[in-house]
Parts: structure tokens; C-alpha cells; sequence
């Protein structure tokens, strides 16, 4: 290992009852790095989180965080972790300025200048119970980096934002990463985890599916790009051209739409193609495939995979 | 008392003068109440009574209407909500012992009951009238 670990899990696995929700996960987060944890609903990667803060007792497996181990040395490891939790509250009557004074430690950043970074500044005095969904999760954001935290753990982090919050908590994170602090970010919004993550474990029913960053990623469950131009009449000579190009794997007609799938170099030979060919039609477009496109290949592959594990258990019963 | 659990108690302290259910159940409905209820039995002592001011056995009854007041509809309510909506695990994340919650809730039980009481004498003692306190040691080891 080139950089120390903050987080090193090893063949965690938790059940609630019969249900295994996490099952013998490995993961690593280096230090100074933003770390996404992704899969559907129900991959157990909130569990998995919740065990990295101490907040749930794993059945088995081992995890240490900045050297302490969570299920019993809890109060040591919290005060180095900044959180902020899926499906969390604070007490309705609670104002802002009151939570900060209430959560902050010796070692906090001023309160004043974080509620003016996330735009709270003027809900100084305002209860927790008024504030908007918004504003709720960027209160959360201030309270996780509050007290200067080595590991910050995101939980769905802009759920409820609107696009223009999202983005500011977005450079948030950045800046974040950019003073060197470590973060863990839980989510399913792909394009979250695209825009802010150096590497990415993708969670299935509790186990890693596949682990890298977003662009490898990207191309080892999607690899191709797919290109769409409408050409009423579309001379054959020039779809045969296309078929021939290095790459292309398919060429679709349908009327007058044309579509054409292939690595992503296509692209440019398409195009390069059409320009020769002469005037370039005006609906060209160009769908790059991109972390959510690998997302849903890698769980479709993983459930083919399990149907044919189930085929395969089926016809061994049988014998 | 900057630690954890008095911090918690501070704002917890603050949180229950806000929580208009608090200041009704603990503080005004059992002074409401002893009013109405000690002005309709008034106050010659009589053998239904055990020969006691019927206005000043309801005062006594009323102390304890507010400490279950505070034990049974504040403390157990707070505690399932705080549970519910994620504030406990909330805190939890937040670096505050299990056991904080726990202190900073007896605390503010305690206290809430001893106002409550307190306001609840100041407002009987000049209506009806306080009786002198006989073997006072037995109020503590009764309660």
C-alpha cells in the first residue's frame, strides 16, 4: 500500500434477524481521498457506514478507523469524525445557531463562517423544525465539518437539494479534499459520485461488486458509445462505410433514424465520416456512457451471473 | 460544565420551555386543575375526607399528578420521538455518550418536577393555605 489507510474494513458482515445485509465486505479508504461507496437500495452500504462510526455492533469481520477500532473505542475515534446521516434530526426546537454551540468541541472551526459558506447565515436564530429540506441537509454538512474531522462520512448527501445547492455542496467537498481531509461518501446519484469520487466500490447485496475509479469503471461495464443522427433516404453506401469503421459494433435503421453503437474512438470516426459524406444532419447526437450506464451493466451482469449460479444449483438438485 | 452531558442538559433545558405540551401538562394543568377541584370541595375538614381540608388533600394530590406529569407524558414521549426521527443516533455521531442522554434527561426531569412543585405551593399557599409539615424525613423516603 503506497498511502496509509484511514479506514481499512476486512470481511465485515452484519444480519438484522435472518436478513444478512452485509456480507464479508472488504474496503479500504486512503487518506486523502474521496471515497464512494454506491450501489441500489438495500446494498447494505448505509449498514456498512453506520459500523465505521461505531452506531451498529458488526456480527463479524474487522474494522479499524485512524487506528481505533469502532465497536470499542468509539469515544475516542468520534471526536476525528465528522457525519452526516441518512434519515437524522435534531429536536424541532432547536435553532442553528444552538446546534453548532451545542455539537462544537474545543478544536471547531468558526460556526459563523460555515453558516455563511452553506447560505445559513441568516437562519442564525431560526428552529430546526422551520428550516427546509435544503437547508436541514446543508445545516448537517456545517455540524459534520464543524470540528475540523480527519474522516468526514457523507450519507446521501444532497438528497433534496435543488440543483444549484447541489453544486455548492459539491465544492464543498471539494475544498474539503483539497485541505486533505479523508471522505466517504454513501450515494446513489451517480452522477454525484462521477463528479467528486477518486474511486469508487460499487455494493451489491452486501458484497463488492467491482472497485476503481469511475472511469475505469466506466469502461469495464460500458464501454460503448452510442451515436444517433436522423438521414431521411440514407444512402447505403455511406451506412456500409460506417459498418466498416474500426470499432463499430452495430449499425441500427429505423426510417429515418440511424443509430450507431461502438468504443468510444467511433465517435470521431463517425463524425469524420458524415463531414466527408456532406452536410452533417442537424439532430447529431452522442450518448457517452457514463458511471450510471456502468452501474446498471455491473448489477444486470451480477444478477445474470446469480440466475445462472440458480440454473446451475436447480439442475444439480435435480441429479 | 462544558461537557458533554451539560451541554446536553443546557440545551435540553432551553428545548423544554419551548415544548408548549411541557408547560401545559407539568406546569398548568395540575395548578389549573387543584384550583378548580380544592374550590369544589372546599375547605372544612369532614369525615369523607378523613377529616382532612379537602382543598389541601388535593393540593397534595396534585404534587403528584406533576411528577407523573414529567415521568409518564414528558420524559417517555421526548425520549420515543428523539428515537424515532434519528436525533438520538444523531447526537450519537456527534460524539455524545449513550449515558449523556440518560444524565441530561433525569436531570431535566428532576428539575421540571421541582419548579412545577415549587410554582404549585406558591399558588395553593395563599387560596387555600399550606399546612405545617409534619415528619418531614418521610417526604424523601417516600419519594
Amino acid at each position: 500500500m503506497d498511502k496509509p489507510q484511514v479506514v481499512t474494513v476486512r470481511g465485515l458482515r452484519k444480519a438484522y434477524g435472518n436478513r444478512v445485509v452485509v456480507d464479508g465486505l472488504d474496503l479500504d479508504v486512503p487518506t486523502g481521498e474521496i471515497v464512494g461507496l454506491i450501489g441500489a437500495n438495500g446494498a447494505g452500504k448505509t449498514t456498512t457506514v453506520e459500523c465505521i462510526q461505531g452506531l451498529r455492533r458488526p456480527d463479524g469481520g474487522t474494522i479499524l478507523v485512524l487506528g481505533y477500532d469502532p465497536a470499542t473505542q468509539a469515544a475516542e475515534l468520534r471526536p476525528l469524525l465528522g457525519s452526516q446521516l441518512q434519515d437524522s434530526a435534531l429536536p424541532d426546537r432547536l435553532r442553528v445557531a444552538e446546534a453548532i454551540e451545542l455539537i462544537r468541541t474545543p478544536r471547531a472551526r468558526a460556526g459563523a463562517e460555515l453558516l455563511e459558506q452553506f447560505g445559513l447565515a441568516q437562519r442564525r436564530r431560526s428552529a430546526f423544525g422551520s428550516l427546509s429540506g435544503g437547508e436541514r441537509q446543508r445545516l448537517f454538512l456545517v455540524l459534520a465539518l464543524l470540528n475540523r474531522p480527519r474522516l468526514v462520512i457523507l450519507d446521501e448527501l444532497t438528497q433534496g437539494l435543488d440543483p444549484a445547492a447541489r453544486r455548492n455542496v459539491w465544492a464543498a467537498v471539494r475544498q474539503l479534499h483539497d485541505e486533505g481531509t479523508t471522505v466517504l461518501l454513501v450515494t446513489h446519484e451517480m452522477d454525484e459520485a462521477e463528479e467528486l469520487c477518486g474511486r469508487v466500490v460499487v455494493m451489491r447485496d452486501g458484497r463488492v461488486l467491482d472497485a476503481g475509479a469511475p472511469a475505469d469503471l466506466v469502461d469495464r461495464h460500458a464501454g460503448t458509445a452510442t451515436i444517433r443522427f436522423s438521414m431521411p433516404d440514407a444512402p447505403a453506401p455511406l451506412l456500409d462505410q460506417v459498418r466498416q469503421l474500426d470499432g463499430v459494433h452495430e449499425v441500427e435503421r429505423a426510417g429515418a433514424r440511424v443509430t450507431v453503437r461502438g468504443a468510444r474512438p467511433v465517435i470521431a470516426h463517425v463524425g469524420a465520416a458524415l463531414v466527408r459524406w456532406g452536410p452533417v444532419p442537424a439532430d447529431l447526437s452522442v450518448h457517452v456512457p457514463t458511471l450510471e450506464d456502468a452501474l446498471l451493466g455491473l448489477l444486470d451482469g451480477a444478477e445474470a451471473d446469480e440466475h445462472v449460479a440458480e440454473h446451475r444449483e436447480l439442475i444439480g438438485g435435480r441429479r | 460544565m462544558n461537557t458533554a452531558a451539560g451541554r446536553l442538559i443546557r440545551a435540553e433545558l432551553k428545548l423544554m420551555t419551548r415544548d408548549p405540551l411541557v408547560l401545559t401538562f407539568v406546569f398548568a394543568f395540575p395548578i389549573v386543575t387543584m384550583l378548580i377541584i380544592g374550590g369544589a370541595f372546599g375547605t372544612k375538614p369532614t369525615p369523607g375526607f378523613d377529616n382532612v381540608n379537602p382543598a389541601h388533600w388535593y393540593v397534595a394530590s396534585y404534587l403528584t399528578v406533576v411528577i407523573a406529569a414529567a415521568g409518564l407524558v414528558m420524559l417517555p414521549v421526548h425520549l420515543a420521538s428523539y428515537r424515532e426521527r434519528g436525533v438520538l443516533r444523531r447526537f450519537a455521531a456527534a460524539g455524545f455518550p449513550r449515558w449523556s442522554f440518560a444524565v441530561a434527561q433525569l436531570v431535566v426531569g428532576l428539575i421540571t418536577t421541582a419548579v412545577a412543585c415549587v410554582l404549585l405551593l406558591a399558588v395553593a399557599a395563599p387560596v387555600y393555605g399550606l399546612p405545617a409539615l409534619h415528619d418531614g424525613w418521610r417526604v424523601p423516603a417516600r419519594t
